[in-house]
């Protein structure tokens, strides 16, 4: 190995622990509203499926973010993941589509 | 590697490396990548299934008892507090520290292997199979899948605790830990996900 080679940190970025506890009540706090708004269903159907399709995705990012470390590390690991999402957004969208109109059984 | 770049815990760059990237972590990610596509077609089939009377009927049974979901749920997000109060303990090089929450992420994994367990029985018992209909395929071959990933990890969290438990890992190494915590919270990340479709939608 020569020695033009610069030297970097493999390790896990160095987070504090009471960062990652409050990130575990605030994905508590988000799933306590998610399963309210499921079980008491005080909002119109369309508005409820928004919401929670909403908060499940906010709780994905937080847990990619601090818990998977996104956050810290270099944007490298998040372009991996930029291709990937998006086809699986064009594929959910298909399906969306051809499940609203088709009779699949 | 030079001795003085191990003790301090860096490493030079390999050849061919990005900038700032780990290969290892980065070969964790990309096969976190893979995952998202293998599962992505799992849960697009549910989706196309999830307004279909067969369907219905099952969530019908599902949501009759949703303290199941919710337990599970909960099990799987604590777990993924653990992993990473793990990590944080053995970067203040607290090995014991690790080993007590790698043994909590362990257990959290096989209670929640047992919720799934209970759960499939209860549908058993009701008369959903997996050769039932359509959508009852579309719901434990999603559900199994993911089931057999915690089932892996639990078996994983197993060796790094054996890793631990021989005290090769330390402040300046313990890469295994953190490639076994971004498998960990994939897995939870994808729970979150089938949470909603299973138990709230």
């Amino acid at each position: 190995m020569t020695e033009t080679h610069e030297v970097r940190d493999l390790q896990a970025p160095h987070v504090k622990w009471t960062k990652y506890v409050t990130v575990a009540v605030v994905l508590a706090v988000i799933t306590a509203i998610e399963i309210g708004l499921a079980l008491l269903k005080p909002l119109p159907p369309e508005l409820t499926t928004a919401l929670l399709i909403g908060l499940t995705l906010s709780k994905a990012m937080l847990v990619m973010l601090f818990y998977m470390h996104l956050k810290y590390d270099t944007r490298w690991y998040s372009l991996a993941l930029v291709f990937p999402l998006f086809m699986v957004t064009v594929l959910f969208i298909i399906v969306l589509i051809a499940a609203a109109n088709w009779n699949i059984v | 590697m030079s001795d003085a770049a191990a003790t301090q815990g860096h490493a030079p760059v390999e050849p061919g490396s990005l900038p700032g990237v780990d290969n290892r972590k980065f070969g964790m990610w990309l096969f976190i990548v893979n995952e998202i596509m293998f599962f992505a077609a799992f849960i697009g089939l549910f989706i196309a299934y999830n307004n279909t009377p067969e369907m219905a009927d099952l969530k019908e049974v599902i949501h009759a008892n949703p303290l199941t979901g919710i337990i599970g749920t909960s099990v799987l997000l604590f777990s993924s507090l653990m992993v990473v109060l793990g990590i944080a303990s053995i970067q203040r090089n607290s090995k014991r520290g690790l080993m007590v929450f790698l043994l909590f992420t362990i257990l959290l994994g096989a209670v929640f292997l047992g919720i799934q367990y209970i759960e499939f029985s209860t549908l058993h018992h009701e008369g959903f199979e997996l050769a039932t209909s359509s959508a009852t395929s579309a719901f434990y071959v999603m559900t199994s899948f993911h089931g057999l990933h915690v089932f892996i990890g639990v078996v994983w969290a197993l060796g790094v605790l054996f890793v631990a438990w021989r005290r090769w890992f330390s402040p300046q190494r313990y890469e295994g830990v953190e490639l076994f915590g971004l498998y960990w919270h994939f897995v939870d990340v994808v729970w979150i996900i089938l949470f909603m479709l299973i138990y709230l939608l």
